[in-house]
């Protein structure tokens, strides 16, 4: 499960050259970290289910305070999770030398959708995604 | 004149020693590590001795703050009054800076900053109300 989360983490930031790719993840000694950050793509994970082939969703938050530079930073994420419907499985444990696990972590193209939250203060598009891959 | 007021409160403090434990700042580092998916690679920190000492007091359930996502109270576990030669604005916004509580058998005990807030006499401050709780491990 840690690796669906890391490989998805990088293959947004490692593709998305110049963006800021913000993972929200709960910690106490650095509440900002649960908190959506502004012009940037945010990524969170919600439900999971473990199984042969294991399902985790993802939550894209694209949140800016221009609105048409977000809809390009939307237009990047859908062109980059459109290209391609998987990428191989890392293990991250040595972050600086991931080790491929012989499995992919895939999701579906056509899920690929963004929806307007709308609100006076920002520009906000999210999308739920889930991702697909077999544990281990 | 706010420095003036700061060196005559500087001097105050290091005569009373208003703390029962030695308070240092630490700052923490890391190496190594992958900050976009929570690694954190290999963690050090330095130790500073605070000059002058922080005045330090347990502030228990009278003092609350907000958490981080204004939807949690936290009750804060000390008050403390530091001297802006002691610590800078910059470290109480630095989330790697955290305040350590040493005793004289080496136990130590690090403190989680709640909030700060400053006094500002002449247009300087002359020093920092912080709020902090223990961080149980």
């Amino acid at each position: 499960m840690r690796q669906a989360r890391d490989t998805f983490l990088h293959f947004l930031a490692d593709n998305l050259v110049g963006r800021l790719v913000h993972p929200i993840r709960l910690d106490l000694s650095d509440p900002s970290k649960a908190l959506l950050a502004m012009n940037a793509i945010n990524v969170s994970f919600e439900d999971m289910a473990l199984d042969t082939v294991s399902q985790q969703w993802a939550v894209i938050d694209i949140v800016g305070d221009d609105e048409l530079s977000v809809i390009v930073w939307v237009k990047e994420v859908s062109d980059i999770l459109r290209a391609a419907y998987m990428t191989p499985l890392l293990d991250y444990i040595n972050p600086a030398s991931p080790v491929s696990t012989g499995s992919n972590l895939t999701w579906d193209r056509r899920a690929v959708s963004f929806r307007r939250v709308h609100s006076g203060q920002y520009v906000h598009y999210t999308c739920s995604l889930p991702l697909r891959f077999q544990s281990t | 004149m706010s420095a003036a007021i700061v060196n005559r409160l500087d001097a105050v403090m290091r005569r009373l020693r208003l703390t029962d434990r030695a308070i240092y700042k630490r700052v923490h580092s890391r190496t190594g590590g992958d900050p976009l998916i929570g690694s954190s690679g290999t963690e050090s920190y330095l130790d500073t001795l605070l000059d002058p000492q922080p005045k330090l007091s347990l502030a228990g359930r009278s003092e609350r703050v907000l958490g981080g996502s204004e939807k949690v109270v936290q009750d804060a576990d000390y008050a403390l009054l530091v001297s802006p030669s002691a610590m800078t604005v910059g470290d109480f916004q630095n989330k790697d800076v955290t305040l350590v509580l040493k005793d004289a058998a080496g136990k130590e005990e690090e403190l989680q900053i709640l909030s700060v807030g400053s006094t500002v006499v002449f247009g300087g401050v002359v020093a920092f109300k912080v709020l902090a709780k223990g961080r149980k491990r």
